[in-house]
């Protein structure tokens, strides 16, 4: 069975999931960054359920409430 | 992460028009390429929590949401992001399904982080591999 693409679903879904690794990557990496700058919490990966509705989040709320949340932690505990 | 096959899948229009989708796909155009430290530094020691601005000589200063907009291209007109934390388990289930991970690897990333974690290095790898195929 061919999707909108014309590949098959597997490729598809192979596809998807790159996706999926790259926008953890661009979330962990840009937005919702914290001190360890190694790491990204999988949680996120909750919302990439379907691509189609990621953009139905508010992710610039999201990263103004996590930047004020971490320059509260990096403040307080005075290290950078 | 970006080399010269990685780039040129990723300029194919299958995936600009997934990742524009998804209204994250400015991400990948907004980035600096060099970063002062000691800028970030000097913004980090004028940070007042109590009122959440930066203290400069000039009064008070603050990043808005409509900063964010502007600059980062996100949408902020949609539902909200809201999640509790999740357990060691649910975190390997979710990397196991969304991103295609065998138990073991996720169960490596999760005790590496010490959390419901998974750091870059490997998300770059298994991205390489995913195109790979």
């Amino acid at each position: 069975m061919e999707t909108e693409y014309g590949v098959t679903q597997e490729v598809q879904g192979l596809r998807d999931q790159a996706v999926c690794i790259y926008l953890l990557y661009l979330v962990g990496i840009m937005i919702l960054t914290n001190k360890s700058q190694r790491a990204v919490d999988v949680v996120y990966l909750r919302y990439f359920r379907d691509l189609d509705l990621v953009a139905g989040y508010s992710w610039g709320a999201a990263t103004l409430a996590h930047l004020y949340k971490e320059l509260n932690n990096v403040a307080r505990c005075n290290c950078s | 992460m970006h080399d010269k096959e990685t780039i040129l899948i990723m300029a194919a229009q299958w995936w600009q028009n997934r990742l524009h989708g998804t209204g994250l796909g400015w991400l990948q155009d907004t980035s600096y390429s060099l970063i002062d430290h000691g800028l970030i530094c000097a913004f980090v020691e004028r940070w007042h929590e109590e009122i959440s601005s930066f203290h400069l000589p000039f009064g008070e200063m603050t990043v808005t949401l409509d900063d964010v907009a502007c600059l980062l291209h996100l949408p902020i007109d949609n539902g909200l992001l809201s999640h509790g934390s999740i357990s060691r388990d649910e975190a390997v289930e979710l990397m196991e399904t969304y991103l295609g991970s065998s138990t073991g690897d996720a169960l490596k990333e999760v005790k590496k982080t010490k959390g419901v974690h998974c750091r870059f290095s490997y998300l770059e790898r298994i991205f390489k591999e995913r195109l790979k195929e």
